[in-house]
């Protein structure tokens, strides 16, 4: 079987975009590091404990979108963090809009994962999950939620630990600005496939296009590597340089004496 | 949590201090010394080996087409020792989305220490990813249905520091092969990477 069910992964409609992105206005974080955090005593129906979800969430961000060699966002497990039932039960865009995000709900900074069991969100027990940036200003995100299906016909309870991994991975694409990919290798697949291990080479594209790592040699100064603080490289690399030169000024002198 | 390990950086540093003070060149005050050389290589390089998906059973790449072109010169500083700066890049691609084109520029700056037909290379460069699309929308299921997606239009590039680690068999005076990896984000073990390439290269010899 190809896929293990299908259309299990869904998105808004209105907030869906491939990588392709977000929207047509390239919403980004402004900073390089987003923390992920998991609202908690909201999930009734999914089977697994806020510290699990919690668990969950935090190998969605290791074993996916941080592995990216050329992006320098960089997802960080957050906390469990108690909010108002209005998280658990309300719509996520504004009813009567194309998708107003509900000011009720809004994020206040960086990416909250929610369990939520309203039924016009989760019109079908196979979506499994939905996401937007509900906070922004400007082109950029300052706030983003991932609703996970919390009713009581969801299906997400029935997958393994390591498909939840994905779904929340691939919501998590979502909230930082990505849609979906055409290519079933990609994590941003509309629908689960029978393994996903790893990102796939258009979700390294994507995460990279709207967050490229920018690696820079300031001067005699330092050589970024991980985008926050000074390296050792540019002293080992001029300092060979001069040695290099001193053996060849040295062998010119002597050549010059003989 | 990750922790910041340093194998890789450990590994690359002594590699880098043998190549360099390990050369007789450098304590000897005799040695042959060898030309200068310019030489440009074509090969194939394997973008981030082991770290993508390319099914939907979890499969992961070793090696897709990539074609490299590249050019260098040697600059001996010593009989055996040669500094070697290299600029390249790869042929646009397609990413898995066919919309979607990639391609990659790099500038190193390599030592070369030879040690008869074979030589060691090791060195620093940065490497540039440039990433594009054609705009506008494409047509992609949504789950339950089918939507318009906006597609990338500028190019955006991203620049990687990387550590270049490789080997050079001298089959002629003329043809030479090599093979190298790229280290990227070497000091980080969460989105560290290796690109392995291979190549044939063409040597004009001491032309500058």
């Amino acid at each position: 079987m190809k896929f293990l069910a299908p259309l299990l992964i869904s998105f808004m409609t209105i907030n869906a975009h491939a990588f392709t992105l977000n929207n047509s206005a390239k919403l980004v974080f402004s900073q390089d590091e987003v923390t992920v955090n998991v609202a908690g005593g909201f999930c009734n129906n999914i089977g697994i404990s806020d510290t699990e979800f919690l668990s969950i969430v935090g190998d969605a961000v290791d074993q996916f979108w941080n592995k990216a060699p050329t992006s320098r966002l960089k997802l960080r497990q957050g906390q469990i963090v108690n909010l108002a039932t209005a998280y658990h039960t309300d719509l996520i865009c504004t009813a009567g809009t194309n998708c107003t995000p509900n000011p009720a709900i809004a994020v206040a900074s960086d990416i909250l994962v929610t369990c939520n069991n309203n039924t016009t969100n989760f019109s079908s027990s196979s979506i499994l999950g939905v996401t937007i940036p509900n906070n922004i200003s400007g082109n950029t995100i300052l706030g983003s939620i991932v609703m996970i299906n919390d009713t009581a016909a969801t299906q997400f309870d029935t997958k393994s630990r390591a498909e939840k991994v994905a779904i929340i991975a691939h919501e998590l694409g979502h909230a930082f600005g990505l849609g979906h990919s055409p290519v079933e290798d990609s994590l941003m697949y509309y629908a689960t496939v029978t393994s996903r291990v790893a990102l796939g080479a258009d979700d390294i594209s994507g995460i990279s296009y709207l967050y490229p790592k920018q690696q820079p040699i300031s001067g005699c100064g330092t050589v970024d590597m991980s985008g926050k603080g000074p390296s050792t490289w540019p002293g080992l690399f001029i300092g060979f340089s001069i040695i290099g030169l001193a053996e060849l000024f040295r062998k010119k002198k002597v050549k010059l004496y003989t | 949590m990750n922790k910041i390990k340093y194998p890789t950086i450990r590994l690359c540093v002594v590699t880098f201090l043998v190549l360099t003070f390990c050369s007789p060149a450098f304590c000897a005050t005799k040695s042959s010394q060898s030309s200068n050389d310019l030489y440009v290589s074509l090969g194939n390089l394997c973008e981030y080996v082991g770290k993508i998906q390319t099914d939907a059973n979890g499969g992961k790449n070793i090696c897709s087409f990539m074609p490299s072109l590249s050019m260098n010169y040697d600059y001996f500083a010593t009989g055996d020792f040669a500094f070697s700066p290299e600029i390249g890049a790869t042929l646009p691609k397609s990413g898995r989305d066919e919309n979607i084109k990639t391609m990659t520029l790099f500038a190193l700056l390599n030592g070369k220490y030879k040690t008869g037909s074979v030589n060691l290379i090791a060195g620093v460069g940065l490497y540039y990813t440039r990433i594009w699309g054609p705009g506008g929308d494409e047509t992609l299921n949504n789950g339950n249905s089918s939507d318009s997606f906006p597609l990338p239009k500028d190019p955006v590039y991203t620049r990687n520091f990387i550590v270049n680690l490789g080997i050079q068999n001298v089959f002629s005076k003329d043809i030479s092969g090599e093979l190298y990896t790229y280290v990227f984000n070497a000091l980080k073990k969460e989105d560290r990477a290796f690109s392995v390439g291979f190549s044939v290269s063409y040597h004009f010899g001491e032309v500058l």
